[in-house]
Order: C-alpha cells, then sequence, then structure tokens
C-alpha cells in the first residue's frame, strides 16, 4: 500500500513542553482519514509539520516519500482560520493564486471556472470576499486549497463556524473531492461528519496517537448485535435482561452481547417464542463520538 | 514569472488595502517641508536631491515594513502552499517592496522638480538619471527592511537592526561604522555631484550589500517556523 504521509516517532516540544509525543502515522493514498482530538491535543502541530511549517523535534515525517515543504504544491491546505486577503472578488483571488502557483496562464479562467463550480460559490465570485459569509469563505477555502491540483488535501477544522447546512453542503464538497480520488486529511470536532467521509481516523490525545485505524474496525464491535424489534414488553425485555446481556438502544432496538456461541440464536428463538416481531439483525456498530469520548476516558483515568 | 505574479499580487493587495493613505501622506509631509522655504522656487538641485534621499529611505523603510507586515498571519499559508518556494516569496516581498517605494519616490521627486529650481539647472533627461542611485537606494533600504522584518526575524523588535543601519548608512560614521553601513550617503551625493570613477565602488558596494542581505533573508526564513495560529 502506498502512503501519502509517514510519520515516525515525531516529537515536537514548544519550551520544553511535549505538544506531540511519539506520533505514529501513516496515511493511505486515496483514502479520507480524520485526526481526532480535544483542542491543544497537538493536531494542528501535526499538520503544521507536515506542511512543513514547524519543524519536528526528533522522529522522521515524509510527505509523498520527500521532506514536508520540499515541494508546496503537491498539498493543498485549508488553514483553521478563515484568513484570507479579503479585498479582492473570489474570481481574482483564485486567478492570482493560480497565476503564481505555474498553472498555465491560458489555463487560468477554466481552473477557476472548475473550482468555483465544484465548491458552489459561482455566484458569489464577482463579489469582494469582505462580503463573504463565514461559509463563503469556507468554499473559497477549498477551492484555494485545490488551485494547484493537488494530490492530497489537508483540511483543519473546515466545519467550524459553519450553521448545519452549511456543514452539510461541505461533507458533499468533501465526498465530492474524494471521488475524485484524492487524499484527505480532515482534521475536526464534528465527529458525526468524520463518521460519514473518513475511511480511517486516529484519536490523538496529549500529543499521542492513542488509537488509529479503519473507521469500520474501530467502530464494530465483534459478538455485540443490534436488533429491531417490535411487539416487546418491559416485563418481556426484563425478564430476559437477568439472562442476556443486553440493552435497549431506542424504543425498537436492542444491543446484545453474545458471551458464548450460540447465545444469540437462543436469543432470537425466546423472543419469536414470546411473539415478538424481529425487524433486522446487524452487526452493532458504535458512533464515532462515543469511540472517541469512551477511548479519551480510558485513557485520561490510566486504563486502555 | 512566478515572483513577477506574486509580487503583483502583493502589490495590488497592498494597494486595495491602503490605497498607499500612509504614503501619501508622506509624501505631502516631504513636500510640505520643501515649500515652507521662504523661496522654494528658488532651491536647488542639491536640495531636491537631498530631500529625495532622505525621502528614499524614510519612505521604503515604512512601505516596505507595511508591505511585509501583511501576511505574518494564517494567510501566510494560503500563498506558502502553492507552488512558490520560500526564496520565491522573499524576491517578490522584495520586489513588490521596492516597485510601490520607487513609485512613490518619482512622484515626490516629480513635484519637487517642477516646484523648484532644479528644472532649471537640469533637463528632464539628466535630472531623470541622476535620480538613478537613490533606486540603488531604495534597494538597500528595502532589503535592510526585509532582512529585519518580523517575517524573516520572528522577533518584532528586529526591525530596530534596520533602523541602526540605515541611520549608519546615511551618516556614514568615522573609523570601522563607516565600512559596515550601507553607501547611503554616497548614493545620495552622487545625484547632484560630478561622478567620479570612485562612484563605480559605492555601486558595486551597494549592490553587495543588498545581494547579502537577500540571502540572509532567504536563509533566515527557510529556516524559521511559521506558526500564525497557537491553540
Amino acid at each position: 500500500m502506498d502512503f501519502v504521509l509517514e510519520a515516525a516517532a515525531v516529537t515536537k516540544k514548544f519550551a520544553g513542553r511535549k505538544a506531540l509525543d511519539e506520533v505514529e502515522l501513516k496515511i493511505p493514498a486515496g483514502q479520507t482519514f480524520g485526526i481526532i482530538g480535544r483542542n491543544g491535543a497537538g493536531k494542528t502541530t501535526f499538520i503544521k509539520i507536515a506542511l512543513g511549517f514547524l519543524r519536528q523535534t526528533s522522529g522522521e515525517i515524509n510527505l509523498f516519500g520527500e521532506r514536508p515543504g520540499r515541494f508546496p504544491g503537491r498539498a493543498g491546505y485549508l488553514s483553521e482560520k478563515s484568513d484570507y486577503h479579503i479585498t479582492f472578488t473570489g474570481r481574482e483571488y483564485l486567478a492570482y493564486l493560480a497565476g503564481f502557483s505555474g498553472v498555465e496562464k491560458k489555463a487560468v479562467g477554466g481552473r477557476v471556472a472548475e473550482l468555483l463550480s465544484l465548491t458552489g460559490i459561482e455566484d458569489a465570485a464577482d463579489r469582494i470576499m469582505s462580503h463573504y459569509s463565514k461559509g463563503m469563505l469556507q468554499r473559497l477555502g477549498i477551492a484555494q486549497s485545490m488551485i494547484t491540483a493537488p494530490d492530497f488535501l489537508i483540511l483543519d477544522e473546515p466545519f467550524s463556524g459553519l450553521d448545519p447546512s452549511g456543514q452539510r453542503d461541505l461533507c458533499e464538497i468533501i465526498l465530492k473531492l474524494k471521488a475524485l480520488n484524492k487524499t484527505i486529511l480532515v482534521c475536526s470536532h464534528i465527529l458525526s461528519h468524520l463518521e460519514k467521509i473518513c475511511d480511517g481516523v486516529a484519536i490523538i490525545h496529549e500529543g499521542k496517537i492513542i488509537r488509529s485505524g479503519p473507521i469500520a474496525s474501530l467502530l464494530v464491535k465483534k459478538d455485540r448485535y443490534r436488533l429491531e424489534i417490535e411487539n416487546m414488553s418491559d416485563a418481556l425485555f426484563d425478564a430476559l435482561k437477568s439472562g442476556f446481556a443486553m440493552t435497549r438502544s431506542g424504543d425498537r432496538k436492542i444491543v446484545f452481547e453474545e458471551r458464548a456461541k450460540g447465545e444469540k440464536e437462543i436469543l432470537l428463538k425466546s423472543l419469536i417464542d414470546k411473539g415478538v416481531i424481529i425487524n433486522g439483525l446487524s452487526a452493532y456498530k458504535e458512533s464515532l463520538d462515543d469511540y472517541f469520548n469512551l477511548e479519551i476516558t480510558k485513557t485520561a483515568g490510566g486504563g486502555q | 514569472m512566478k515572483i513577477f505574479s506574486l509580487a503583483v499580487f502583493g502589490m495590488v493587495e497592498y494597494y486595495r488595502s491602503t490605497w498607499l493613505f500612509f504614503e501619501s501622506i508622506l509624501i505631502a509631509v516631504f513636500l510640505f517641508f520643501t515649500l515652507l522655504s521662504t523661496n522654494y522656487a528658488l532651491l536647488s538641485a542639491q536640495d531636491v536631491y537631498l530631500n529625495i534621499g532622505i525621502f528614499a529611505v524614510v519612505g521604503t523603510f515604512f512601505t516596505s515594513f507595511r508591505l511585509l507586515e501583511r501576511e505574518t498571519n494564517p494567510r501566510i499559508y494560503v500563498v506558502l502552499t502553492k507552488n512558490v518556494s520560500r526564496r520565491e516569496y522573499i524576491a517578490a516581498k522584495f520586489s513588490a517592496a521596492f516597485t510601490v517605494s520607487a513609485a512613490i519616490t518619482t512622484a515626490l521627486f516629480a513635484l519637487e522638480y517642477f516646484l523648484t529650481s532644479a528644472k532649471n539647472q537640469f533637463g528632464p533627461f539628466e535630472a531623470a538619471l541622476r535620480l538613478t542611485p537613490a533606486y540603488l537606494v531604495i534597494i538597500i533600504s528595502a532589503m535592510t527592511v526585509v532582512l529585519f522584518s518580523k517575517l524573516v526575524m520572528e522577533n518584532p523588535l528586529s526591525i530596530g537592526w534596520a533602523i541602526v543601519i540605515l541611520m549608519m548608512g546615511f551618516a556614514q560614521p568615522p573609523g570601522v561604522l563607516n565600512y559596515l553601513a550601507p553607501p547611503v550617503q554616497q548614493l545620495v551625493k552622487m545625484s547632484f555631484n560630478p561622478f567620479e570613477i570612485l562612484d563605480c565602488l559605492y555601486i558595486f558596494f551597494g549592490f553587495l550589500y543588498s545581494t547579502m542581505a537577500f540571502f540572509a533573508a532567504s536563509y533566515l526564513f527557510k529556516r524559521r517556523e511559521l506558526n500564525y495560529e497557537q491553540n
């Protein structure tokens, strides 16, 4: 498997304080990868090292197999703060950026139009950016990060400050970029969105990566199932609960853990015998939000 | 070409953000002091070129300082994640600072030339030719400000070194400092004195100083960490 970004034992200290502590992370090409963590956990510091804006105190980090910052145009970046040169119109701004990014003069117009269309800001393209809303600036931020047609995109808190509809729209833009086979690294606190768009995640806590891997394998719990049921009384649930490890998850759902092989079949038979209608049975998948909170609590409490 | 495009971008952005308001005020102040002279129309070319020499240093200092401050914030990430090396970035910032400073200096010179008796001493072509050393003063001043700017040095107080060096260049103190400071005074005097062969040395030294300052600024900027959004 090809990796766009490889970090080995990356440590960064600021005035003696460790902002990153032996970070190990590999981001496979073509995947959308999320880094999640609390404020000050080290997400932005890691990104800046990956882009060559900061230097690690120790360890090694490679972007496309090279030292970070060597080929600046190969990684697009949406910074956490939407701080742009707002005296330009969106179209002018992108055209200037394309101009010094090496885009051929003849191709600049087409490239700008393509990005304005991709990010859905054609209507505002000829307005001065100081009149843009936060959502428009985020869209423009995505457009500017794509101006060099980079293979790798780094989006730092892309949803911050956006209303729910703006967040949903931005999710769709990221999914469009994903469909273009771009490798994307997203840092965000909005875990429900990351769950939708990411193939893999890493949890960073106090500068350390405490969990990382494909999202499906992290969130799907082995031997845990979700049952969708109808016609189950509280008395029946309580009676079954004494024999099986099960909890209610909403009105018509129960989560069941199979502690011994064959226990699932016994429970299903019992439910059917008692007249309960079973509408579905699936492997239980935790939400990223729950998973994150649990892992952070476990780490903070000293347990792994 | 990239440096040119980036310099144009920097100049347009600076113009749109400031409308060159400060520069206009500075021109007005210098013009005002010229016009304060009772018989300003009789001021000689020497007075005009000396005034322009001072303006070249002061105007360039403030213009370069303000222009370089424009991107000591997260906006720099937008530029440096494009196909732009840090050396190209420094070259573009210097080019933009030089162009704006040269334009305002030329504007002030044109006004003073027509208002004073300088027009009677030198024809327009010779007067313009004699302005050439002032452009080298602008190159030296702009490069000094770039080298000691917050952008390159990180420490905002380092700009004080640029002030000291430019003042030393203008004053040319005796002794070893005379050889350390850039030849600002000699270049200013070159505008109104007859050209001597020794002046070639000052021109060479001026370019050498600017080139060394450029490479030092590029080297330091390449090595510096850019951390503008701390948690």
